[in-house]
């Protein structure tokens, strides 16, 4: 039987080098913080460390980044596990060569989405942000639960949350269709 | 002292009892958290997508208050993550710096580096102090075991903190609930995650983490919890008795926010600070004779 975790890679798969993107590293080095991920000597802590990891055994970190500095760039960016970081920070707390790793799985997110494998129920939050410039409406009922308790009215403007989109061009980056030279 | 209270999301549509109880709690201690109409999201859910607009965002509302002159007080942990966090790297990274400041630009504001972010329960630690607390309680919670739970983005990452407080060892939420009079609950877990930002992922793995955190709460024999952010009441409170059910067991540990203990503390009624009655009684009953 062939058992598929979620870092993506069958029990009985072996990788081969034809396979390996070497750049790939060198990308998410330029994503946002992503640069710490050459310092990793492969030592474990933050796999040790992670709460996911704690109920499933399949969430690895420390092979994701071993997966990434080796190239398997389809493995690592079509994986579930990059979603499943919780951003808890403990691994970026504990790790012994500063490779902020908490920072590595977000630019490691954000790649996955420009290389047009945006989880699905992660991208619902943009066509909310754009409409309410808040992730929910406040509506009328709120605002008089608000007025009952002496709080001041909100009044939702989303003009400069789109302002900001519009500039970043966020429709293109969701689509998979724009390349920018690295994040911040 | 004046702050611009930053509420978020969360906060207005699931913890307007949060914001009423730390209004009313600052006052008293003379912390005015001032309305501010202006302010959007914070960018955090986005960081998952695009953290270049999860930052832009954040610094568009760091940009609001520098304008205002005033620093800003936070509710939610993660809110207080996401704009600390674009403020400290607004001041150290100068690519970064730059970048935000364009992405930012057809808004017409530009970043100045002129205002500092604390969250409230920071500021009462910090700026206010245990003794001026205790000075001004009128109704003690001494016999009651209060169960402390951090979160993340509280305490993490530590160093755009300024080690405030420990990132694996902290005091802060505990001396607020000395200052009560009750007993801070000492469990390993207090600063676990409770899985809050995966929940739109599937809600198996946030019960896990957060069963971990109220298991430990139990075995500490927690009368009460005390949360810091409205998306740990989330967890920790909403989802209790499901991942009770799920567990096999009835946890029966309400869940207040810190400034709703402190308030309660300070003679202010169950009304006046967002809360039911029944649902004080139900947790300070033996210990407040008179609930009104
Ligand atoms: S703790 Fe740091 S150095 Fe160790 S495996 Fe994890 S990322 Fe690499
Ligand atoms: S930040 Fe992510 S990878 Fe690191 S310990 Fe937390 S959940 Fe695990
Ligand atoms: S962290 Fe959550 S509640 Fe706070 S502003 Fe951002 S989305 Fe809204
Ligand atoms: S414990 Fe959960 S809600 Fe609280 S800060 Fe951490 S992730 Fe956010």
């Amino acid at each position: 039987m062939t058992v598929t975790d979620k870092n993506n890679v069958k029990s009985d798969e072996i990788i081969t080098a034809d396979q390996l993107d070497l750049n790939f590293k060198y990308e998410v080095a330029e994503e946002i913080g992503g640069e710490g991920i050459l310092q990793c000597f492969q030592c474990g802590t933050c796999t040790a460390t992670c709460p996911v990891r704690k109920f499933d055994p399949d969430f690895n970190v420390r092979r994701v980044i071993r997966l990434t500095l080796l190239g398997a760039k389809e493995k690592v960016l079509t994986s579930d596990f990059v979603w499943m970081c919780s951003t808890c920070y403990s691994c970026y707390e504990l790790c012994p060569q500063n490779v902020k790793i908490t920072d590595v799985m977000t630019a490691l997110k954000n790649l996955a989405v420009k290389n047009g494998h945006a989880h699905p129920n992660v991208k619902v939050h943009i066509p909310i942000l754009e409409e309410f410039g808040h992730l929910g409406e406040i509506t009328e009922f709120e605002n008089t639960i608000r007025e009952k308790h002496g709080l001041h009215e909100i009044v939702q403007n989303p003009d400069k949350v789109k302002l900001i989109f519009e500039k970043r061009k966020l429709k293109l980056f969701m689509e998979g269709k724009l390349k920018d030279e690295g994040g911040v | 002292m004046d702050y611009l209270l930053y509420t978020g999301c969360t906060v207005p549509l699931r913890a307007v009892g949060y914001e009423v109880a730390a209004i009313k709690v600052g006052k008293a201690l003379g912390v005015n958290l001032l309305p501010m109409e202006e302010f959007t999201c914070c960018g955090y859910p986005i960081t998952f997508l695009d953290n270049d607009s999860s930052m832009a965002l954040a610094v568009l509302n760091i940009c609001l208050a520098e304008e205002k002159g005033l620093n800003i007080a936070t509710l939610c942990n993660s809110c207080t993550g996401n704009l600390t966090k674009a403020n400290y790297r607004m001041k150290t990274e100068e690519k970064f710096r730059n970048r935000i400041n364009e992405l930012i630009s057809p808004t017409g504001h530009q970043w100045k580096g002129t205002i500092e972010i604390k969250h409230f329960a920071r500021i009462l630690y910090e700026d206010v102090g245990e003794e001026k607390m205790k000075a001004r309680v009128t109704k003690s919670l001494a016999g009651s075991n209060i169960a402390p739970m951090y979160g993340c983005h509280y305490l993490k990452p530590s160093k755009i903190y300024d080690g405030f407080d420990h990132p694996d060892h902290p005091k802060s939420m505990e001396t607020l609930i000395e200052a009560t009079g009750a007993k801070p609950v000492e469990y390993v877990e207090k600063t676990l995650c409770c899985g809050g930002p995966i929940l739109a992922l599937g809600e198996e793995m946030p019960m896990n983490m957060s069963q971990r955190i109220l298991d430990g709460m139990k075995r500490e024999k927690a009368d009460v919890a005390v949360v810091v952010c409205p998306f740990c009441n989330v967890m920790m409170g909403e989802y209790q008795s499901t991942i009770g059910d799920k567990a096999g067991t009835e946890y029966g540990i309400p869940t207040f926010y810190m400034p709703q203990i402190i308030g309660l503390a300070f003679g202010f009624t169950p009304k006046e600070l967002g809360l039911k009655k029944k649902q004080v009684k139900k947790a300070f009953g033996d210990i407040l004779e008179e609930v009104e």
